[in-house]
């Protein structure tokens, strides 16, 4: 009995393995590389019984004499292949009984039925389309590009996060007290488990006197970093620095106010020189939001204007720089920044809030010239310990496909202490804030864009302790349909070129702490000012994304006159 | 009173629309199109827009700087805005990019599609017509309607960029007084000026570096 039953088993086994003969070694692979490519190519062009490029049967009666090859096209084999099979970018069907005496190889395609037919060779099936050229009859296999372009890509796109170590030389801005500063020096940037760690050093070289060698075309600025985490993460940091610093940065860009400088000889900004060093403490989370806790100790001092070298108007006389307050000061600062915008350089929606409160102290202060009004008890030198808030809040609103609406509110000023040293305060007018009013250009009536008394101080410093702007523009898309339109099958398209028609409004100004009252006493005051001793403007201007033109008409000084502005990008 | 500059602008504004029209076929050669299309009415919530870009590698300057073997870059971007309330809201958005570039010693331009971190390749040719038509391809991202109703459409950006050149950061830079384009790329600072002052006015006539956009009307969705 058992060993019928044995024998049954037996004969049950050769019976199944005579009906499909499993290839002795199977491959089935989901990529396929340039080599095996090149292989397979290899084995297609060899001399071949039978070749075909169209869907192929090989019926149950038929026994091809050799290797049989098929280009972009099925294959169906029921009878008999004596040599190799080869069957680029197709489909292999092996009906029960089939068979093949040699290999087959597959690319772009499948195999079906081999479970019931004999392979006598190896089966290798590559799952890929296989990329190839034909040279006459012969196939050539091209390497798979997409590949090595996606591969470049990822690392071109990556650049400027790579670890890297490197000399650096870059210019800043151009401006009335240094020049053109050239700053050169070692940067690093390493990447690690924890995040990236970056060190920077570089030593900064004015241009102004002719790039003369003396203190003061000489600085540095040094940054170490190290963030815990790529993308979102918290980074400690400190600098290290001796350079000069604007006063006011928020109204322009360093960009603008360079091309001002260097070609037409007006310098928008007021500059003081910090030396000293800061520490940080930063919450990033990605782009969008951050805040960052500082503590730093610096020595602020004057400085005063150079004559540079200007493109135009080169025997014009610079505007004055500000002697601005000097002292030791510590700072501890604190800021949030807070980005929604959905295109950092043409949003359409979303929110930019920048928000920063300072509280600073020194000992000793040397204080700068300043209006009665603005400084009434002035007694050099003192002691100042004060606190101080920015904020600045942009919204952008798509109020239909070719269309938005866009505001901006900036608020500035003393929130508790003393007095705000110079370096602190505010002034409005200009092409940045209110464009129908001039640069530091005093006002009929009350002067509320620098909060000066009437008193000649040079260079027109800022004085104002508190300061409020809101600006709001509506643009439109001008579009031009001359090669576009609607098509057929419902296709709509267009040429766009990237330019806009802008109406805007501005409403600000300035104020003191203080006020004369009737006896002419010195009095503290903490109301908003009346809205209707705002100054305002309108205007109107084509915006092309990198470059726009403007016209702003006072609305609050009639005999203003109409001013003109180029600005570089959108206003806000 | 009008002043020069005032006058000057008042002149721009007059001219503007007659201008532009002249730049545009820089960029415009050879009828480059940036399309959209809306999937028929009742696949609207389940289909994406089909997207195509035909052409747009068709401006001589671009073709000789891929032929020198400077790769291009077509970065799509789709944005899906609901036109309910008073301000338009941003509801979704999808990016890809088609890299597109030319291999010397083979003769052959080959381009893919990158979505995120997928590479799909849309072929490899030794035309540049064939390699310029598996990019015209159309392509349906990955953006769909939220559920609800509402009325929306979609906005379709492309950027077309040499990648060597990348015009907007190098002209900020120049304008910036940064040197760093003439050390970087080994070439003088005189240089850097030309090339920057060139590459502004470049991408003001939508030269080199070029954008388009297209929208669909404003639908109604399920």
């Amino acid at each position: 009995m058992r060993t019928i039953v044995i024998a049954c088993c037996g004969l049950l086994l050769c019976t199944t393995t005579a009906g499909a003969q499993v290839a002795d070694t199977t491959l089935r692979a989901d990529t396929l590389s340039y080599d095996d490519a090149a292989e397979v190519a290899y084995l297609y062009n060899l001399p071949a019984a039978l070749r075909a490029t169209r869907d192929l049967t090989v019926p149950g009666s038929q026994t091809v004499e050799g290797d049989l090859s098929v280009l972009e096209a099925s294959l169906t084999v029921a009878g008999h292949v004596t040599g190799r099979v080869v069957v680029i970018n197709g489909d292999v069907t092996l009906s029960p009984g089939a068979r093949i005496d040699g290999d087959l190889v597959v690319t772009g395609g499948e195999v079906h039925g081999a479970d019931s037919a004999s392979v006598g060779g190896a089966l290798k099936l590559y799952r890929p389309v296989m990329l190839y050229r034909l040279e006459g009859d012969r196939v050539v296999a091209v390497r798979d590009e997409g590949r090595n372009v996606a591969n470049w890509f990822r690392r071109w796109k990556r650049r400027h996060e790579r670890s890297v170590s490197r000399i650096k030389l870059k210019g800043g801005t151009y401006n009335r007290v240094e020049g053109m500063p050239v700053l050169f020096g070692p940067s690093i940037r390493s990447n690690n488990a924890l995040g990236p760690l970056r060190v920077e050093a570089l030593g900064i070289y004015r241009s102004a006197d002719g790039f003369a060698w003396k203190g003061d075309n000489l600085g540095y600025t040094a940054n170490a970093e190290m963030q815990f985490g790529y993308g979102r993460g918290v980074a400690v940091g400190v600098d290290a620095f001796d350079v000069v610093q604007a006063a006011e940065p928020w109204q322009l860009r360093d960009s603008e106010i360079g091309l001002a400088s260097f070609f037409l000889r007006r310098d928008y900004r007021d500059y003081y020189n910090r030396k000293g060093w800061r520490g940080y403490l930063a919450f990033r989370e990605g782009k969008s939001l951050s805040l960052t806790l500082g503590y730093s100790r610096e020595r602020w001092q004057p400085r005063a204007a150079r004559d540079p070298f200007t493109l135009f108007r080169n025997s014009a006389d610079w505007r004055a720089n500000p002697v601005m307050d000097a002292g030791r000061f510590e700072l501890v600062d604190a800021t949030i920044a807070y980005d929604t915008r959905n295109n950092v350089d043409n949003p359409w929606t979303g929110w930019l809030i920048v928000a920063n409160v300072e509280h600073g102290w020194s000992p000793e202060v040397l204080l700068g010239p300043a209006s009665p009004a603005a400084r009434p008890e002035p007694s050099s030198p003192a002691s100042l310990d004060y606190t101080r808030g920015f904020l600045d809040a942009r919204r952008y609103n798509r109020i239909s496909p070719q269309s938005q609406l866009n505001l901006r509110l900036v608020l500035g000023g003393w929130l508790g202490g003393d007095a705000l040293p110079l370096e602190r305060r505010f002034a409005l007018g200009g092409a940045g804030t209110l464009p129908g009013y001039d640069f530091r250009d005093a006002t009929s009536g009350p002067d509320v864009l620098t909060c000066n008394d009437g008193t000649a101080i040079p260079g027109s410093p800022a004085q104002c302790e508190r300061m409020a702007l809101l600006q709001a523009e509506y643009r439109g898309n001008l579009r031009f349909h001359l090669f576009g339109g609607a098509g057929a099958e419902g296709w709509n398209w267009s040429f766009y070129h990237p330019l806009q028609w802008v109406v805007f409004a501005d409403a600000g100004r300035g104020w003191l702490l203080h006020e004369h009252d009737g006896d002419g006493l010195l009095r503290g005051t903490s109301t908003f000012p009346s809205l209707d001793t705002f100054k305002s403007d309108i205007g109107i201007g084509l915006d092309a994304e990198v470059l726009g033109v403007f016209i702003a008409k006072s609305l609050t000084d009639a005999g203003n006159p109409i001013n003109f502005s180029v600005r570089l990008r959108h206003r806000f | 009173m009008l002043r020069p500059p005032l006058l000057t602008f008042i002149l721009l504004l007059l001219a503007a629309p007659f201008v532009a029209p002249l730049a545009a076929p820089l960029a415009a050669q050879r009828d480059a199109r940036l399309m959209v299309a809306l999937p028929a009415e009742v696949e609207l919530t389940r289909r994406a827009p089909a997207v195509s870009a035909q052409n747009v590698l068709g401006d001589r300057r671009l073709e000789e700087l891929l032929h020198s073997g400077f790769p291009a870059r077509l970065h799509f971007k789709v944005e899906l805005w609901s036109a309910d309330g008073v301000f338009d809201a941003l509801k979704s958005e999808a990016e890809w990019d088609v890299i597109v570039r030319y291999n010397p010693l083979e003769r052959r331009y080959s381009a893919a599609r990158i979505v995120e971190e997928h590479a799909v390749s849309l072929g490899s040719s030794t035309s540049f017509d064939s390699v310029q038509a598996a990019v015209a391809r159309p392509y349906r991202p990955s953006i769909r309607l939220p559920s609800g109703s509402g009325r929306f459409y979609y906005i379709v950006m492309l950027d077309v960029e040499m990648l060597s050149v990348n015009d907007i950061d190098e002209v900020e830079r120049w304008l910036r007084g940064e040197l760093s384009p003439a050390v970087r790329g080994e070439r003088s600072a005189g240089t850097a000026l030309s090339r920057g002052a060139k590459t502004l006015v470049t991408r003001l006539l939508g030269g080199r570096s070029q954008h388009y956009e297209a929208r669909t009307r404003v639908f109604r969705g399920k």
